[in-house]
């Protein structure tokens, strides 16, 4: 029987899953056009709308309904241009790429952030799409009775170590592919995270397109293609047998994670009333044990926790874990004769 | 909104020379960047000039219709073997704002030095608009700091 909390959370991940991919078309039909300007390649420059169509970062010039970019992963690559214009990552690299003037982009930075700073790692936990795929998968090896696997914390701070070893190359060869003298390796290397992306082969794969699922004409192009579906397989297999285990890894995430401590959606512990059971530890899909562990602190949002409220759901203790909007209660955990 | 209106503006810029590269303002002419590379209609005149005559510094000013997106850019295009073909605009004054160049630059390190192109990014004329959505922005990582801060107390 699932728990109302977990029930709400599947509601607005598959219903976000849907507007994520297919607003493009459902919500541009409604407004017959796209909301905000979007910033535009100067002359000379790739975008994703210019590459060669056989090119697998490649979108088929579809704008987007909202021209931003969110926290979360909405993909360029969506069909019919998505309902956001891309991620936080594609956001830095192609306009680090385009040489944009910060001014360009203050409104974009004003929409994330304040996005970002309101919700946190919540778009990981209810909106991502990968995650929702991620969890749906999950499911499936729960259905097979496969145990999950645990990591070990040093494990999971390796794979936040390595995000930022994600994401700082990424906006390195951006920049580097904007200069003058580089332009004739944007062909192969706009959008450097999106060439491997697991976002970038799904998404438009839900819209029936797989012109962008490989590209072998080049040396280059080729070593993206298998590297992508290297990935992809990664992917399939951390989501499947360490649970959330990818979103250590994964530099929108990481992103994210610099907004949520100090976000006004606060998971909180009341430490009188915690009897350190670790049902909350067992039920994190994060695989963090800071619930539990923590102790004399009131606010619980590590830069890991995607404030899914498996927690919450887990916790056998009335009113010990709940989580607060601006100091505002909005749920809390509620006593249960089967896991006390 | 993010984008001031599309409309028509007068451009304004100047671009500096090397002694002897350009011999007159005739020597010089505007192109847009990509596609036909169209001359574009100027007045060029030199501003300032070296002491054999030559173009020191070029005032360089067309009308020019913008778009909605981002930054233009143009070709300046000089040499013995350059004619300006079209002549300068007659109103530019009527025009409803003036732009500057933002910057210009070599394109490629071995021009030849009496000869060559130069790349000419024209902004639009500052908005406040733009830089309106940094003091928002500012407060809210600034509240975020100050949180963390007290949650780390």
């Amino acid at each position: 029987m699932m728990r109302p909390t977990a029930v709400a959370r599947w509601s607005v991940q598959i219903a976000a899953f849907g507007l994520l991919i297919y607003g493009g078309f459902l919500v541009k039909a409604a407004l017959g056009r796209s909301v905000l300007p979007g910033v535009s390649a100067p002359a000379g420059a790739y975008s994703s709308n210019t590459l060669p169509q056989q090119s697998i970062a490649w979108a088929p010039g579809d704008e987007p309904a909202f021209n931003f970019y969110p926290p979360g992963a909405a993909c360029r690559f969506n069909p019919g241009g998505g309902l956001f214009k891309a991620c936080i990552v594609h956001m830095f690299s192609e306009n680090l790429t385009w040489r944009t003037p910060l001014k360009y982009l203050s409104l974009y930075l004003f929409l994330f952030v304040l996005l970002a700073f309101l919700f946190g790692r919540a778009w990981c936990g209810w909106i991502c799409p990968l995650g929702t795929l991620g969890d749906a998968l999950t499911g499936l090896r729960r259905l097979l009775h496969i145990d999950h696997a645990d990591f070990s914390g040093g494990f999971r701070k390796a794979l936040r170590i390595c995000s930022y070893g994600i994401l700082a190359p990424t906006l390195a060869v951006s920049a580097f592919i904007g200069m003058p003298a580089f332009t004739p390796y944007q062909c192969y290397l706009f959008l450097p995270y999106c060439q491997v992306c697991p976002a970038r082969l799904l998404c438009p794969l839900f819209g029936g397109r797989t012109s962008t699922l490989a590209d072998f004409t080049n040396g280059i192009s080729s070593f993206l293609s298998i590297a992508s579906w290297v990935v992809l397989g990664l992917f399939v297999a951390a989501f499947f047998l360490g649970r959330r285990i990818w979103c250590h890894l994964c530099p929108i995430g990481l992103v994210n994670s610099w907004f949520n401590r100090g976000s006004p959606l606060e998971l909180r512990k009341d430490q009188v009333r915690c009897n350190r059971c670790a049902a909350c530890a067992d039920a994190c899909p994060m695989g963090l044990d800071h619930v539990v562990r923590k102790k004399g602190k009131a606010v619980l949002n590590e830069p890991g926790c995607v404030l899914c409220l498996r927690c919450v759901d887990a916790c056998p203790r009335d009113s010990c874990l709940s989580v607060t909007f601006w100091g505002k209660q909005l749920i809390q955990s509620k006593y249960r004769e089967t896991h006390s | 909104m993010l984008a001031p209106a599309a409309g028509a503006y007068a451009v304004k810029g100047f671009c500096a020379f090397a002694p002897g590269s350009v011999a007159s303002a005739e020597n010089l002419r505007m192109l847009t960047v990509g596609g036909t590379c169209e001359e574009v209609s100027a007045t060029v005149h030199a501003a300032a000039s070296w002491t054999d005559g030559s173009v020191k510094l070029a005032e360089i000013a067309f009308a020019f219709e913008a778009g909605r997106d981002g930054p233009t850019y143009f070709w300046v295009e000089w040499g013995s073997q350059v004619r300006r073909a079209k002549p300068g605009p007659a109103a530019l004054q009527s025009l409803s704002q003036t732009l500057y160049f933002e910057e210009a630059e070599v394109p490629s390190p071995d021009f030849d030095l009496g000869a060559g192109t130069l790349l000419v990014r024209v902004e639009r004329h500052p908005d406040l608009w733009y830089y309106a959505y940094f003091v928002p922005t500012a407060a809210i990582l600034g509240l975020l700091v100050w949180r963390k801060a007290r949650l780390g107390r």
